[in-house]
């Protein structure tokens, strides 16, 4: 079922990635949040590769939270490696940010982000923030099964 | 030296005209020295032929006198004495010019003595023959003595002597002369062919000259165009360069503005969280002032925010590259106001806008201006139950300034010149909020524009934000 799918949460930040887990437990997700701290790592897992070969045949997450200012490989870059493989093309990414540059919402939409969050300063707006993406993307959004082609 | 040089051009034409002309003179007066000296030789020919003449004069009146003296003595007629006696009138004339024509020639001189004293003995016999032809005397005898014919021979020998000498002279008078000619027509020619090589040489000379002051000034303009396209190459090289330095000078302050957007804000996310975290987790065991300080904790980290995000949009103010479309300024005023509204309902505020205000500008700097003067107006009129704020524009000397007009609490004039510097507030924190950027801001946008700002405030009485715009930038 996809409500059992994993949330990828892709942050170097211990300090959010913490704030981040404990956003969603407060927004009442029960998906398991899975944290990996770069960009190599995040295409590591999505595609089984490095240390996460074990995953190969397990399902795809649900949903990728992708911060864009990450070690090793951008998050641009890991969006857009995402968009080229058929097995991942369709999973839902949502870019979280701090950025706010315009430049780099172009970019991530051109790169075929599903969505883009600035993160906020302030803790209760990001609850909020979290309780709205996982009701939306999680709870209402449709996405193809992986590997199905048109 | 340059070729326009007027006293090169000078000195080129007098060398050129001088000193041939001082050669030609030289030559001349050589010349002229030699034609003298050639009409001098003929002059003495000349002389020498009359001399020559004379000579023969006084040789036929000889003759005249010994045959008058024969032919009588032959004859007894008297009527042969005609000869003889015309001959002794006309002598002493002949001899004397043949003397002045002898004067200064010494020898020829002593010549003449010689012949006047032969002359003379001569004309004792004479005299002494036709006494003894009148006395009856033996006349004969004395001829045949001959005396006479041995006195006539003398004389006749002093005169062939002088011919041969005066003839000796002449010719080497003419002589002289021939070679005079030879020599002016020797010096005519050299002096004709030294005009024409001079005239050849100094054209030339002239001409090569000439040939290289042009051939030196064509390689000084030469020269000047290439510097100038050096220069020209450096300027270029050197925009270029300046170019590269502010383009990389911009992107490294982009650069820093992400870092900051980024790396500035994720700890103030930790610090609110975790102070809202300690809040909820911890809620039971807090005491209420610790809670308070947790909550300050969190304003604070919310402040930064702010800071952080105003700063953020100064800087993208100045980086941002500048459009140009129509802007209609008072729909964005409008839908600014609506949204200053629907922050605080609660509020009354007269927000009056007026209609019909476009300009050329780019549309989300403006907007930022406009939320900026709007929400400044907004903020200062807090304490005004029933407070207007006007936004319209009026036209002084041919431009149009824009307004924000408001009757808030105002500030002090006198702190007016700090009022666009970033960081600069006019009012306490604890009495209106603010991170003192957005007028700097505002100002950033108006110059951007090309335009410039004023403010006009008196403490408790209302302030007027007056801006232009250069509407006809492209």
């Amino acid at each position: 079922m996809s409500s059992q799918r994993a949330i990828l949460l892709v942050e170097d930040n211990p300090d959010d990635v913490d704030l981040t887990r404990r956003a969603f437990q407060r927004a009442g997700h029960p998906q398991p949040l899975e944290v990996v701290e770069d960009g190599v790592e995040a295409l590591d897992y999505l595609f089984a590769r490095g240390s996460y070969t074990h995953r190969a045949g397990e399902p795809l997450p649900a949903l990728v939270l992708l911060d864009l200012k990450l070690p090793r490989l951008s998050g641009h870059e890991v969006l857009r490696q995402i968009r080229a493989n058929a097995s991942t093309r369709f999973l839902p990414v949502v870019i979280l940010t701090s950025s706010d540059e315009e430049k780099d919402l172009v970019q991530s939409y051109s790169h075929g982000c599903n969505s883009y969050v600035r993160k906020p300063v302030s803790y209760n707006e990001f609850v909020e923030a979290a309780r709205q993406l996982g009701l939306y993307w999680l709870a209402l959004n449709r996405v193809p099964q992986p590997g199905v082609h048109e | 030296m340059p070729l326009t040089d007027p006293r090169r051009f000078r000195r080129l034409l007098l060398r050129a005209i001088l000193v041939p002309v001082g050669l030609l003179l030289l030559l001349a007066a050589l010349l002229l020295w030699e034609v003298r000296d050639l009409l001098q030789t003929q002059e003495a020919a000349r002389r020498s032929q009359v001399t020559l003449v004379r000579v023969e004069r006084v040789r036929q009146l000889f003759i005249d006198r010994e045959t008058g003296l024969r032919g009588f003595l032959l004859a007894g007629d008297r009527i042969f004495l005609e000869p003889y006696h015309a001959a002794e009138q006309a002598l002493p004339k002949a001899l004397d010019e043949l003397e002045r024509d002898l004067e200064g020639k010494p020898t020829e001189q002593v010549r003449m003595v010689e012949l006047r004293e032969g002359w003379k003995s001569w004309e004792q016999v004479a005299t002494r023959m036709l006494a003894l032809y009148d006395e009856g005397g033996d006349w004969l005898g004395l001829v045949r003595s001959g005396v006479g014919k041995e006195r006539m021979d003398a004389l006749r020998a002093i005169l062939d002597t002088l011919v041969a000498e005066e003839r000796q002279r002449a010719e080497l008078q003419g002589a002289e002369a021939e070679q005079g000619a030879r020599t002016v027509l020797i010096l005519g020619l050299l002096w004709a062919l030294t005009v024409g090589v001079l005239l050849a040489w100094l054209s030339r000379r002239q001409l090569l000259t000439l040939a290289r002051d042009y051939e030196a000034s064509l390689a000084r303009v030469q020269a000047q165009a290439d510097a100038l396209r050096a220069s020209e190459a450096r300027l270029e090289s050197r925009v270029a360069q300046r170019t590269a330095e502010l383009t990389a000078a911009n992107q490294e302050l982009e650069s820093f503005s992400y870092s900051v957007s980024h790396d500035l804000r994720a700890p103030l996310r930790a610090i609110d969280g975790f102070a809202q975290a300690l809040r909820e987790d911890e809620a039971e065991r807090l005491s209420s002032g610790s809670r308070q300080l947790l909550e300050r904790l969190q304003a604070a980290a919310m402040r930064m925010g702010q800071l952080i995000d105003d700063l953020l949009q100064l800087s993208r103010v100045t980086r941002a590259e500048l459009r140009r479309e129509p802007v209609d300024l008072s729909a964005l005023a409008s839908s600014v106001a609506t949204e200053l509204r629907q922050r605080e309902p609660g509020r009354e505020v007269n927000l009056a806008i007026q209609p019909g205000l476009s300009t050329r500008g780019d549309p989300r700097l403006l907007r930022v201006l406009m939320e900026n003067l709007l929400g400044n107006a907004w903020k200062f009129t807090s304490k005004r139950p029933g407070a207007r704020i006007e936004f319209f524009s009026e036209t002084a000397g041919g431009v149009t300034h824009y307004a924000v007009r408001d009757d808030g609490v105002g500030f002090d004039m006198a702190y007016a010149d700090k009022l666009f510097t970033p960081f600069q507030r006019m009012h306490k924190a604890t009495d209106f909020p603010g991170t003192g950027i957005g007028l700097a801001t505002v100002q950033r946008i108006v110059h951007r524009h090309g335009g410039h700002i004023e403010a006009q405030a008196t403490v408790g009485g209302g302030a007027i934000f007056r801006f232009t715009l250069q509407e006809s930038l492209a």
